[in-house]
Formats: C-alpha cells, structure tokens, sequence
C-alpha cells in the first residue's frame, strides 16, 4: 500500500496524492472516474476530506479551472447512521398509518 | 477525435466495453462513445452479482454462461475484478413455494447444485435471521457453482476498457451522441457533441438511454428505464457472513472489503410487484428508500441494527 514519504489524501480507503496524481496522469481526470478506479470517498466520510483537494489535484495537473470540475453526486445518509435507527422510523410512519 | 471507423459503440457500460473488447479481439476497427464516464448508467449502479437464482429458463441459462466467462475473466483481461464465487440463500414467503420449487428443478436440470431448505435448515446455516419473525416458508441455496458469483463492476469495465484500447479500439468519454445520419436505409454518419464519425455500423449499447438512441435513425425499441427498481444502499464493512439473504422483498451480497450492498428487490418478480414508479432517468437518491431497506435489513437480520449504513 503506501510507502513512506507519501502523503495521504483519502484517510478512509488509504489512498495517497501520489496514486491520484498517477491517476489523473493515465486519464482520469474527473473526481468520479478518480474515485470509482481508487476507491477514494468512498469510505466513512464518503469524500468530505478528500473530494476537495482532488478537485484541486485535477485542476493543478489538467490546467482546468477548478470551478469547472465538478464533485461526484453527493448521496444520503451523508453521515453512516445505523441501519437500526432509519428502519425504526418506517416502523413508526407504519404505526401511524 | 477519429473520423472514421468500422463500427461505432454507443455506451460505455459492461455491454458497451464487453462488445468493444470482444470485436478488438478480431481485430475490427472500433470507436466507443460515452456520454459521461465509463459505467454511468446501470453498470455503475449495479449490485455486481451473477446469479443463478432466477425464474425462468432463459435467466438461468444466462446466469450460467456469464459465471463461466466472468471466472475466466480476471486472467483474460490480467485485472482484479474481486470476482468471488458466492453461495447463495433465497428465502421463500408464504405463498412462494411453488415458483421456488420450479426454479429448483429448472436450475438443477440445467446441472446447478442447488437444494431446498426447510425454515429449520435455514436456521442451522444461518442463525442470525430472524426466521420465525419474517415467518419464512423456506428457501434455497446454490453452494458451489460458477453460476453464482460477485465483480466489481467498475473494475470490470475499468478492464475491459484498457484491454480494448490496447487493441486499438478509440474510446471518447463525455461524448454525447447527438444523431444518427441515414441515407437509403443505410448509416452514414454520427453526429456527436465532438464531431462526426463515418461509419456503417452502430452498436447501441446505450442500456436506459437505447431506446433515445434507436429513435436517431427512426427505430422504435420498447426498451425503458426504471432507474429506482435497482438502487442499493452501502453499509460500513463488516465480518463476513456466510449468507446474505435474498428473496422477493431484498437482494444483498457482501463484496470483497466487507461492506453489505443491498436494496428493494422488487424487480424480481415483476408479474407480482410491478415497479411502482414511472419510467424515467430520475436517479437521485432517496431518504424514503434507504428507509425501506433499513426497515427491511433489520427485520431480516437483527444483528446489523447496529451497522452504519455509508450512501444510497
């Protein structure tokens, strides 16, 4: 995995500059490409930490503007909550009824 | 951009790059246009499953073939696609014995291990559902056969894709198809949001946008997407379990990192639960969703009440 002397962007998944800079040099060069080939976002913070600075990472290498690259679609929860407590509310909603 | 080519692939998900890469294998000329990026529509939302556990004929044959060629699949393309052969559980409502009994026989005339479990059978191989609560009728597992399996789609189609390139086929994301010129009945052009392509032989691989791409030329396909009938939902990973349970209310696996993919099953049985949306490419996720499926999750199986669920 990472050697030392790299510096790790996506904390979750373990996934270092280097390894997306590689990434974005063989062509992925949107943050959903980068992240469906590396796995980055994809773990417990689902990309809060890491999608902004690959967004800077494809603008510095690519020499697209930044306002120009778009972040992966944003999906809920967005923060891990329990299985247990979101089914407890369609229980609830089905009591009601 | 190539300006010409022999045949001319619309879409870039598992059927898209699974034809370009077979075709560059005879080493016909081959172009590849996708509109966003690889596996983004139905491949990139899919539960990566090969499954035998289907009722009719036809699916099973399919499901057969294809965990024959996706077991061979990782050393063709010299790529990690985390293909695993996975057993399988699918558990029988009341009322479903029947059609489950028949899929057994068509399964096994067609030589996949697959045998009937009695509700205190299932209970042995899998304690941890909650049997006697979803008053379980009884079920089956398929142990032991190329016919059920997992991949990782992205990696699939990741693979597929460099492998095509490497045998010359010009794949163009982000490259929408904006028509498709016909004179006398015969193709001659298309048109895309880079330019134009000559070519006499389109592929449309488009999945939930084919029958947009059939009507270019004037062609009418009955195909039409129902973009929720196949959402999932992602929990944190976990210890593996033996079994994920599928039957006609969820479907489910584990992948290879442990985390739990599973979602509504209500596309499984169509003739009994017809979809409940209307078509459309409306693919934002839904709260209301991840709620069905954590009600259901939980039901099944109480010990994940405690399981983070990640995304949609």
């Amino acid at each position: 995995m990472n050697r030392e002397g790299e510096t790790i962007v996506c904390f979750c998944e373990d996934i270092a500059e280097e390894e997306i800079v590689k990434a974005i040099g063989e062509g992925y060069t949107t943050p959903k490409e980068i992240k469906q080939h590396l796995r980055v976002g994809m773990g417990e913070c689902q990309g809060r930490g890491c999608i902004p600075q690959i967004m800077r990472l494809i603008s510095q290498k690519t020499g697209k503007p930044r306002e120009l690259i778009l972040p992966p679609s944003v999906r809920p929860p967005i923060v891990p909550v329990p299985i247990g407590l979101l089914g407890k509310i369609v229980k609830r909603s089905k009591r009601e009824k | 951009m190539k300006r010409s080519s022999e045949v001319v692939i619309i879409g870039g998900g598992i059927n898209g790059c699974t034809i370009a890469y077979n075709l560059s294998k005879e080493n016909i000329d081959v172009v590849l246009l996708e509109k966003g990026s690889l596996a983004n529509g139905a491949t990139g939302r899919c539960g990566g499953m090969i499954w035998s556990n289907q009722y009719g004929l036809e699916l099973i044959k399919v499901a057969i073939s294809s965990g024959e060629r996706f077991a061979e699949l990782e050393q063709e393309l010299e790529a990690e696609l985390e293909y695993e052969r996975a057993d399988a559980l699918t558990l029988a409502l009341p009322g479903e014995e029947e059609d489950f009994r028949k899929s057994i026989d068509l399964q096994k005339s067609l030589g996949v291990n697959v045998e009937w479990l009695e509700p205190h059978d299932i209970k042995k191989v899998t304690p941890y559902i909650d049997v006697d609560n979803i008053s379980v009728a009884g079920g089956y597992h398929v142990f032991n056969h190329s016919a059920n399996a997992s991949v990782n789609p992205f990696y699939t189609v990741e693979a597929l894709a460099t492998n095509a390139r490497r045998s010359g086929v010009e794949i163009y994301t982000y490259t929408e198809v904006m028509g498709i010129k016909v004179k006398n009945g015969k193709i001659e052009n298309v048109l895309t949001t880079q330019g134009e392509i000559k070519t006499h032989i389109v592929v449309n691989a488009a999945g939930g946008w084919s029958s947009d791409v059939a009507q270019m030329p004037g062609i009418k396909i009955p195909t039409m997407p129902y973009p929720h009938s196949a959402a999932a939902i992602i929990t944190e990973p976990l210890e593996p379990l033996p079994y994920f349970p599928e039957s006609s209310e969820i479907w489910g696996r584990q992948t290879k990192s442990g985390q739990i993919i599973a979602g509504r099953a209500d596309y499984i049985a169509p003739e009994t639960a017809p979809p409940t949306q209307e078509p459309g490419y409306d693919t934002e996720a839904s709260l209301d969703y991840i709620l069905h499926v954590s009600e259901i999750i939980q039901r099944y199986i109480p010990r994940l009440s405690n399981v983070n669920i990640l995304r949609h």
